[in-house]
């Protein structure tokens, strides 16, 4: 007898996989794909990340952009809409009192939203947004606490609620479904923004310096993005600072409208519903035909969003629905606090709703 | 016709398009399982299988590119994390050698779990729990798997060579238990202490 043979007969005839078992652990890959996607994006992507050192980084390009600007094209804006517009709001940073006298702790309240496609089956696939609500408590040192609601989760479209339903109803993103919180303690230097309080007092507040003081931080980082889509995030993240003065804003207001790739997108709403004017950029780079937003209100030239829009599906998603609101970031209210836990009396808050 | 994508293609290009990834789980899970489940189960085959698939996404880019075949690949993962339950394999093999009932098809709800009156059959099992679990992988990836021997090698990040000695080592021990009747194991205790 070959013992290879016998052994081949051993338990030979099994039963497949149960269907449920097999929709499981391709749910539980789909997760972990999911949110590979997601760090895949924050990495190859800081438009949207709010930590100071990033922004720096990002500083930098804009430098070198500004450069080109005022030493190449002159520093005459790409599209002849652009600059009028921010030069109104511009007058209107200008117009808004200055920060209000530094406190032990800057609070930042942001709402972030990120849509993911779950891939069930070649024939089933649905889009949802899974939001993430964080509020911070940051001192000097970059210390502090973060507060954050993760959840719920919510389908991009009724035909997405539909594909979710024709598939079973799974499970595919566990505790997200009725929202579950998370608080970390921050450790110093973590924090995002007032450990680089100085710097913020270093930049020039008029435009034309602005570009020199950037140029002076030039790095070398390059990640693939266009300078007009990095400066987005940069210039959001400055403008909504609690401690950057109207000058610096107003500065920064006109400087974004001289960028080379930046386009006026006139009225818009962001994802909560509030109204407001966007300026932004498109880009590719991410895969997809992508316009990338900065969204704010013209009155107080408060920034309201960051959003990023897929106008096209990716080679990797051709069934995704498109244009569909990728990512986003709202910047709900923020001031100094006492203490941790403490909102604050003079918050601004970016919000008509 | 076209051709489908070699896994080695999509394994690569799931590196920057992570959905692509799915592809391999469509491919092979189910090949996966049921390697797994022949050799632990349906139960621990389930998670087991699930699991592969995780740690193979989060390995893709060390894949070897020069395989354009992702099965060996992701029987090695499957091989790694069944050492975790050897001793459970182990004892299923004994218990199917000693009661004449295997504990994989008793684990089927609607699936008779026969009384196997073969003798030979009773000594495979029996030989199968007292190989070292190096020669065990070797073989059942070669008879259950039907791995080849590069493959296996592939799986087991082993040369060639080694894959060969193992196997015929393996297949010694079972012929020889086979042809005398009896294993060659010493019979080991259960976690309670009994034999």
């Amino acid at each position: 007898v070959n013992e290879i043979e016998l052994l081949r007969q051993l338990r030979a005839d099994l039963p497949g996989p149960r269907t449920e078992s097999r929709a499981l652990a391709r749910g539980a890959l789909v997760g972990r794909i999911e949110d590979s996607q997601r760090r895949q994006v924050s990495a190859a992507a800081p438009v949207w990340q709010r930590t100071r050192p990033r922004l720096l980084a990002a500083l930098v390009v804009v430098a070198a952009l500004l450069v080109s600007v005022v030493g190449i094209l002159g520093g005459g804006p790409s599209k002849p809409g652009t600059l009028p517009a921010l030069a109104r709001v511009a007058e209107a940073a200008a117009a808004q009192p200055p920060p209000a006298p530094s406190m032990p702790y800057l609070y930042q309240k942001t709402q972030s939203m990120g849509v993911s496609t779950a891939v069930w089956s070649s024939s089933l696939t649905w889009s949802y947004f899974v939001s993430e609500t964080s509020e911070d408590w940051i001192a000097k040192d970059g210390s502090g606490h973060r507060h954050k609601v993760i959840g719920p989760v919510k389908f991009v479209g009724l035909e997405d609620r539909e594909a979710w339903e024709a598939a079973g109803r799974p499970d595919f993103r566990p505790h997200a479904w009725s929202g579950y919180t998370e608080d970390e303690e921050l450790r110093p230097g973590r924090g995002s923004n007032r450990i680089y309080e100085r710097e913020l007092s270093e930049i020039p507040t008029d435009p034309t310096e602005i570009s020199d003081w950037l140029m002076e931080r030039v790095t070398k980082s390059q990640n693939g993005f266009s300078p007009a889509v990095r400066s987005l995030a940069l210039v959001s993240e400055i403008l909504n600072d609690p401690l950057a003065t109207p000058e610096l804003r107003a500065a920064l207001y006109e400087a974004e409208g001289r960028l080379p790739g930046i386009r006026y997108f006139g009225e818009v709403t962001d994802a909560i519903g509030r109204p407001g004017i966007a300026i932004g950029a498109e880009s590719a780079n991410s895969g997809a035909p992508t316009r990338y937003a900065l969204i704010f209100d013209p009155k107080t030239s408060q920034v309201l969003a960051t959003e990023q829009t897929i106008l096209r599906p990716p080679a990797a998603l051709p069934y995704l629905k498109t244009p569909v609101l990728s990512e986003a970031k709202l910047f709900i209210e923020s001031g100094g606090t006492r203490s941790v836990g403490e909102k604050p009396l003079d918050a601004h808050r970016d919000t008509d709703s | 016709m076209d051709q489908p994508t070699p896994d080695s293609e999509a394994i690569s290009a799931s590196i920057r398009a992570p959905v692509g990834f799915a592809t391999i789980f469509d491919r092979h899970f189910d090949a996966v399982h049921a390697y797994l489940q022949r050799r632990v189960g349906p139960d621990l085959a389930e998670e087991l299988s699930a699991q592969t698939f995780l740690v193979a996404f989060d390995k893709r880019r060390g894949y070897d590119r020069s395989q354009s075949d992702a099965r060996p690949w992701l029987y090695g993962i499957a091989t790694n994390l069944l050492r975790h339950h050897h001793r459970n394999e182990v004892r299923q093999f004994r218990a199917y050698a000693r009661s004449a009932v295997d504990p994989v098809l008793d684990a089927f709800d609607g699936v008779e779990a026969r009384l196997d009156a073969s003798k030979m059959r009773r000594e495979l099992v029996d030989a199968l729990a007292g190989l070292p679990a190096e020669e065990l992988d070797a073989l059942l990836l070669y008879a259950w798997a039907q791995l080849s021997y590069p493959e296996i090698a592939h799986a087991l990040s082993i040369p060639t060579g080694t894959v060969r000695s193992r196997l015929s080592r393996a297949r010694g021990r079972i012929r020889a238990a086979l042809e005398a009747g009896q294993s060659l194991c010493q019979p080991i205790p259960d976690e309670e202490g009994t034999l």
